[in-house]
């Protein structure tokens, strides 16, 4: 493990390392300037912080809860267990850190108009539901195929006034959607905000997106100082775009003792053609505006991933993780559909919560990780949303009557 | 065959009195088999100068159009090494400038110092790449091609200072986002539209500037013929080629009335 006690990505022009940065159509570098500038001057300001711990504090429901997993630490009788209960956020998941975050930039920005993206619909969701507190007109582009398999989100997202645009270019599924969302930006940036849902794309939103999903991480340290006193020993996320990951790990980065774990998805195998596993299984390459890896075949053509989840189903990374990849402070591993149905099941019953598809992926790799431990030692699983939107997909999965 | 200078050719024929029309294919489309037929009559029809786009699986600054025929690329299987094929053969029997257009990713995938070699070897007079910003050139510097063969972008939303900065380098030529959004959407320019083409067109000293996306037929041309070097028409091409599946024909007489509203009418019905 490197050390990296003086960790400062990224760099003035967005680069994590050799990643990130700017590749789009120049139409967009006004904006994305404009973005960036703004986000830059404002950030740090006692008002903005005091304004968003507020809504924090009164729509999302923060701080959310450190949940000790007492049956599941039990059941192994080694590390101690703690879930961060992002599924306990208002709309269910992380991505509502995030929307609040970069909705209060756009109304201070005097932008009338909001788009997103969204795979499990999770993000579209909690879009739609600040575009409805604070009064915005919200449009999400959402792939075709994953409007069938998260219906209840799309449901939400229209009762919460929100148009939802199917997708029917590509694969169907977020990466297309993300194409959508960028292409209608770059026709309306005057007017409209573009909140993208994790921490992908161009300069500044990697940053941005880490910024504000941060919160999950400086919550999860002084929670634990105050429960045990210590730092955990391992820290468990999903990564599908890599948001609740890196709004985790990062307030721990220069905190070398901390072990931090990403999980993405194998679907049906990383042996097999139908996985997401973009960090184990891809190359270095250029998407959605940022230098990353990628899912490709040999001609450099984005190749259509798989994943039982709609959320983690990406083809790209945020590049810091492609950063933290290379330099070895993170390790990534994965977990297929199978093993992140069978945690779904495990999870509900032994700890009474039904955690989202995407997050199972993070708590199936405890079963590897919990025998190697030794009793004593702290693992934090990011919850990262919960999963109502999944039961459809789960039931069917796992023949439950 | 020796290479073209792009803006001297562009300077060349303005200073004939002509704009210069530049027409963009998807390599490879509608197939494979007939492309170079196809390439050829474009030029012959009029078009003075041709762009090869490199079929990609998002690309992000194009339209339904273009997409759809980029994944009928693919589909056909139109790779690199295929484009570099097509430039070869169309570079022997024409003497007009082929241009590439590529998406950054397929470029980079391919390796730089491999596709330097094959970009020199077919002939090509210049690169086009619309997902690659001046600010992030030096990551392109490892492909050793000049600025001289790369087109430079501005569009409306680029500030005057920026556009000081473009044009401070010497490109092949200025490509300018006539319309903000993805190519080939419907709707003749606007006034304002158009203003803004003839402000940035006042502005540019250094570089020759043509004008695409969105241009949708020989009135468009006719508006914008005078704040510019040149017009880039692409996704109403395409268009044509989906609507009448295998005639080349209606694409070649569109061409050519393309390049009568950006020429010989002017001298009929224009104040100097
Ligand atoms: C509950 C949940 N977890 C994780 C993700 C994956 O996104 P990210 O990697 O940005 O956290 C999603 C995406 O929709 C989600 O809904």
């Amino acid at each position: 493990m490197s050390s990296q006690s003086n960790y400062h990505y990224p760099d003035a022009l967005g680069h994590f390392g050799k990643y990130g940065g700017r590749f789009i159509p120049e139409t967009l570098y006004a904006p994305l300037t404009e973005l960036e500038n703004f986000y830059r001057k404002i950030k740090d300001t006692p008002e903005f912080l005091s304004e968003l711990e507020f809504y924090h504090k009164e729509f999302t429901g923060r701080p959310t809860p450190l949940t000790f997993a007492e049956n599941l630490t039990k059941h192994y009788g080694k590390a101690a267990v703690y879930f961060k209960r992002e599924d306990l956020c208002h709309t269910g998941a992380h991505k509502i850190n995030n929307a609040i975050g970069q909705i209060l930039i756009a109304i201070k920005m005097g932008k009338k108009r909001i788009i997103a993206e969204t795979g499990a619909g999770q993000h579209g969701t909690a879009v739609a539901t600040v575009c409805a507190k604070f009064g915005l007109n919200c449009t999400v582009y959402m792939g075709e195929k994953d409007i069938q398999r998260q219906a209840p989100n799309v449901a939400r997202m229209k009762l919460l006034g929100a148009s939802v645009v199917p997708v029917t270019s590509g694969s169907k599924t977020l990466k297309d959607a993300t194409n959508e969302a960028i292409r209608d930006w770059v026709t309306h940036a005057d007017n409209t905000h573009y909140i993208i849902g994790s921490a992908v794309g161009p300069h500044p939103y990697p940053m941005m997106v880490r910024d504000f999903q941060s919160v999950i991480g400086t919550e999860t340290k002084e929670q634990l100082q105050q429960i045990t006193g210590k730092l955990p020993d391992y820290i468990l996320a999903c990564v599908g775009g890599g948001s609740n990951a890196i709004g985790i790990f990062y307030p721990f980065i220069t905190d070398e003792s901390v072990r931090m774990i990403g999980i993405e998805a194998a679907g049906e195998g990383t042996e097999t053609k139908k996985h997401a596993a973009t960090l184990g299984k891809g190359s270095d390459g250029i998407f959605h505006g940022m230098r990353t890896y990628l899912i490709q075949d040999d001609k450099g053509q984005v190749i259509e991933p798989h994943s039982v989840s709609a959320g983690l189903d990406y083809p790209g990374v945020g590049p810091e993780h492609s950063y933290l990849h290379d330099i070895k402070r993170v390790q990534y591993v994965s977990a297929t559909d199978k093993e992140a149905l069978a945690a779904v099941k495990t999870i509900s019953r032994t700890e009474g919560i039904i955690p989202a598809l995407e997050t199972a992926h993070a708590l199936a790799y405890l079963e590897k990780l919990l025998p190697e431990t030794k009793s004593g030692e702290i693992v934090v699983v990011n919850m990262s949303g919960r999963g109502d939107k999944d039961l459809a997909t789960i039931m069917n999965e796992l023949h439950i009557e | 065959m020796s290479k073209i200078n792009l803006q001297s050719y562009i300077e060349e024929k303005n200073s004939k009195g002509e704009k210069v029309l530049s027409i963009f294919l998807t390599a490879g489309y509608p197939d494979k088999e007939n492309f170079i037929q196809l390439a050829l009559g474009v030029l012959e029809s009029g078009a003075d100068m041709l762009e090869l786009g490199v079929p990609f699986s998002d690309p992000l600054a194009d339209g339904p159009v273009i997409q759809a025929s980029s994944t009928q690329a693919i589909k056909n299987g139109v790779t690199l090494n295929d484009v570099f094929a097509f430039c070869t053969e169309i570079k022997k029997r024409t003497q007009k400038p082929v241009v590439i257009m590529s998406y950054l990713n397929p470029l980079f995938h391919y390796g730089a110092e491999k596709f330097n070699e094959g970009y020199k070897k077919c002939g090509a007079d210049g690169l086009i790449i619309p997902d690659i910003i001046p600010d992030e050139q030096p990551q392109f510097d490892e492909f050793k091609i000049t600025s001289e063969e790369l087109a430079a972008f501005a569009a409306p939303t680029t500030s005057p200072e920026r556009m000081r900065y473009i044009d401070e380098r010497k490109w092949s030529f200025l490509y300018y986002v006539g319309m903000l959004g993805t190519t080939g959407q419907s709707g003749a320019y606007s006034d304002e539209q158009i203003a803004k083409i003839g402000e940035a067109y006042s502005k540019i000293k250094n570089n020759k500037m043509l004008v695409g996306f969105g241009i949708s037929g020989p009135d468009d041309i006719k508006k914008i013929r005078n704040h510019c070097d040149g017009v880039i028409v692409g996704s109403l091409i395409i268009k044509k080629l989906a609507e009448h599946p295998g005639k080349f024909e209606p694409v070649y007489s569109l061409i050519a009335a393309l390049k009568n509203a950006l020429h010989n009418e002017k001298m009929k019905n224009e104040p100097a």
